[in-house]
């Protein structure tokens, strides 16, 4: 940081913007980021630190008449970094990365014991501090005590008791960071030593005339029915019923309300602009591309205030823990089924939810497994191609078989997530030392409305803003591609076209398009797939989100025949080679499609993700590169196999 | 007769002595017996950390004592999941889950 730009006399204090930069720093499950959450509000901003896969929370408070900058630091239970974000602790203490003008320091009262090893440790810093002593209404409810006051004489420190969130405790908290010139700081620094430590966390203790609580009753009686053998069993596949019946069914009319206004926008536009060609861009490119995503924004937030909810009562770490040895299986950990569980919505908040796993090579390697769980996009998809293969009453015993067809599909997504994640993580082991599994289970809570509010809003924000820009991006480049160049009258009569023709003209210019090209020229590769190039085209373009597949056939269709589009695609005939005049939809090609979409990245949204997750564009290449190479290889094998059956 | 057993026993003591050094006995020679690694322990009962396997990787060593396993902590099991593992530890007033491929590491004593 250069400091030419500070004016003489500017204390080193205070930052280039000169604004005060205030870092909290705890124990995950300290209340820490609710904290930070009731004292920034919505002015929190999230990105990466560089370079890593660690998640930087930015935000902004008025404090007396100035506004400080907060960061929120990822939780972490000791200043020996294992894994990449206790790494960031560790580099934002020691100033690698520009260290922070104070510090607040958050710890669970009720973990006194434990956390005031870790407190000695970041006070040994010699950073101006506070301690923020949190979920004291839990201390006296479950029968412990504590003298804050005591507390700070025996620490040096000043010390704030709040309950979280609470109104009172906040104002304190930022009355104290104005005052923040006149901090007291330790007369004597705690012990480095481990023996000389355990003594000092004693005395400090008892100083404080601390009486540490009594096991929390009430978290005992739900644990004995919830992590029951049996019970907790049964009620957490309840949760997880509930999960996706919320997802699927509580978001569903409001996903069609969404529909309905952008093809009613749509309409509007069309008819309000004269000009043919941008009316049409207007309509299908700009709003229909707009529309298509934010059909999803219902799910993308109701899976978020679910999380939110699981997370902020205490029972995701209780689904994990029920789930870590199924997890242990692909060599993984409990908290990565949370992840993989919200991709069925999308692959990209499942991706966001890797950070809460503390391990590095677990985060990457469920990433990498991530975008093969069956995906709300690819549900479009799979619907269509399914309609094509078989006729909708076709029973296989007492099961239809295209919900038959469609279950399969989510098995094998599941299925072959886990053995990538196995395999990544196999890989991976090779180097580096084994991290040990270690997850406290808190005491439940009623989750706080404000955690909820700004989980959403954060990552419904970042969806809407992410994504739309590359979606929109696409739609219009498809768009472009599919219409132009446009065909002078005069050309198509050369030609042979019937002018008079409205369909003849608009296939005429989709055959000799810039995307026919586009299509015709990735033909060899799928080729041996037996896709031509208008099922080329429609691959092509999915990849900027999957459900364009379906969008993109039906406006190939509809140029054939635009009254029935359905049939059209059901009455493509092969072009050219030996199978010349038969189906283009045969079994094999459908099976080929399938097999294609279950394994292809064809999601340009999920690879900016990984980008903005990973730090770099090598993890996001390999995701891509061997999910391609996967796809195509069982699309072959499934083609192949198909043609010898039938 | 007597006596030859008895020496035949010692010998056999000693061969397994040095076979077994590495793994169940403590820098300080002090015998660390398999039974008593925190994930023998039945649930519902208190023990007390001793010390965390010398031999263990010093992060993970430096990790457990941050996590509260410090000589002379009570420790109570308090319920292991739907297959057996992991299990769920009581101390220093948290809950924590732990794989008994960690728990294996703490050595424990009765609590008297």
């Amino acid at each position: 940081m250069s400091s030419s730009h500070c004016e003489p006399g500017t204390s080193t204090q205070i930052t280039l913007a000169g604004k005060r930069r205030f870092a909290l720093i705890g124990n995950p499950n300290s209340g820490k980021s609710t904290l930070f959450n009731a004292l920034s509000g919505l002015s929190v901003k999230t990105g990466n630190y560089p370079g890593v896969t660690v998640a930087k929370h930015l935000g902004q408070t008025r404090v007396g008449d100035s506004t400080v900058i907060l960061e929120d630091l990822p939780g972490t239970y000791s200043l020996d970094a294992i894994s990449p974000d206790e790494q960031v602790v560790v580099d934002v203490l020691s100033g690698v990365d520009e260290a922070p003008d104070g510090i607040i320091i958050v710890l669970d009262s009720t973990t006194l014991q434990r956390s005031l090893g870790f407190l000695a440790r970041v006070l040994r810093h010699n950073i101006p501090a506070i301690l923020v002593l949190t979920f004291t209404d839990d201390l006296q409810r479950r029968g412990g005590h504590i003298d804050a006051s005591a507390l700070s004489r025996a620490l040096g420190i000043r010390v704030i008791p709040a309950t979280s969130g609470e109104r009172q405790g906040v104002n304190k908290i930022k009355a104290t960071l104005a005052e923040f010139g006149s901090w007291e700081s330790p007369v004597i620094a705690p012990p480095a030593d481990a023996a000389q430590l355990t003594a000092w966390t004693e005395s400090v203790l008892s100083t404080a005339s601390y009486q540490p609580p009594e096991p929390d009753r009430r978290t005992a009686k739900i644990d004995a029915v919830l992590l029951h053998p049996v019970w907790g069993t049964l009620v957490f596949f309840i949760v997880m019923f509930a999960f996706f019946q919320t997802i699927f069914a509580v978001a569903a009319p409001m996903q069609e309300q969404i529909e309905v206004f952008f093809a009613w926008l749509g309409a509007k536009a069309d008819a309000a602009i004269t000009i043919g060609w941008l009316g049409a861009f207007v309509s299908e490119a700009l709003l229909g591309g707009v529309g298509g995503v934010l059909v999803f924004l219902p799910q993308i937030a109701l899976l978020f205030v679910m999380i939110a909810i699981l997370e902020g009562s205490g029972y995701m770490a209780r689904a994990a823990f029920l789930m870590d040895r199924v997890m242990a299986k692909a060599g993984l950990e409990g908290r990565a089924f949370v992840s993989l569980l919200s991709s069925v919505a999308c692959a990209i908040p499942g991706i966001m939810a890797t950070r809460s796993l503390p391990s590095a090579k677990d985060r990457l390697a469920t990433m990498m497994a991530a975008p093969l769980i069956t995906c709300s996009a690819r549900l479009p998809v799979y619907v269509l191609l399914i309609g094509l293969l078989v006729d909708p009453d076709e029973r296989f015993g007492p099961f239809n078989v295209r919900g038959l067809i469609l279950f399969g599909m989510y098995l094998l997504g599941a299925v072959s997530a886990m053995l990538v994640a196995a395999i990544a993580t196999r890989l991976s082991r090779r180097s580096g030392a084994l991290l040990p599994f270690y997850m406290e289970i808190p005491p439940y809570q009623v989750p706080k409305l404000q955690a909820v509010v700004s989980a959403v809003w954060a990552s419904a924000g970042a969806f809407v803003r992410k994504v739309t820009s590359i979606i929109m991006v696409t739609t219009i480049v498809l768009w472009l591609l599919l219409n132009f160049p446009q065909r002078s009258l005069a050309e198509m009569d050369a030609a042979g076209v019937d002018t008079s023709s409205e369909t003849a003209m608009s296939a005429y210019v989709l055959d000799n398009s810039y995307a026919a090209s586009v299509g015709k020229a990735v033909e060899p590769v799928f080729a041996p797939l037996g896709f031509d190039w208008r099922i080329n085209i429609g691959i092509v373009s999915s990849l900027a989100a999957r459900e364009v597949f379906v969008a993109t056939l039906g406006q190939v269709a509809a140029a054939e025949n635009p009254d029935e589009p359905l049939t059209a695609l059901q009455d493509m005939k092969v072009l050219n080679g030996p199978d010349k005049g038969d189906p283009l939809f045969s079994p094999s090609v459908i099976a080929a499609l399938l097999m294609f979409f279950a394994f292809a990245l064809q999601c340009m949204s999920t690879v900016g993700v990984l980008r903005r997750e990973t730090g770099s564009w090598r993890w996001p290449a390999i995701a891509f590169g061997y999910m391609f190479v996967v796809a195509w290889t069982m699309a072959f094998l499934a083609a192949s196999l198909v043609r010898l059956v039938t | 007769m007597n006596h030859a057993k008895a020496s035949l026993s010692h010998v056999i003591s000693v061969l397994s002595h040095t076979q077994t050094q590495g793994r169940f006995f403590s820098r300080t020679g002090r015998r660390v017996d398999s039974r008593d690694t925190l994930d023998r322990v039945e649930t519902g009962r208190t023990s007390i950390v001793q010390e965390i396997d010398p031999q263990l990787d010093p992060t993970i060593h430096q990790r457990l004592l941050d996590l509260g396993f410090t000589p002379g902590t009570p420790i109570q099991v308090l319920r292991a999941a739907p297959l057996g593992d992991p299990r769920i530890y009581r101390l220093a007033g948290y809950e924590v889950a732990l794989r008994a491929q960690q728990a294996r590491h703490i050595v424990v004593r009765e609590d008297s």
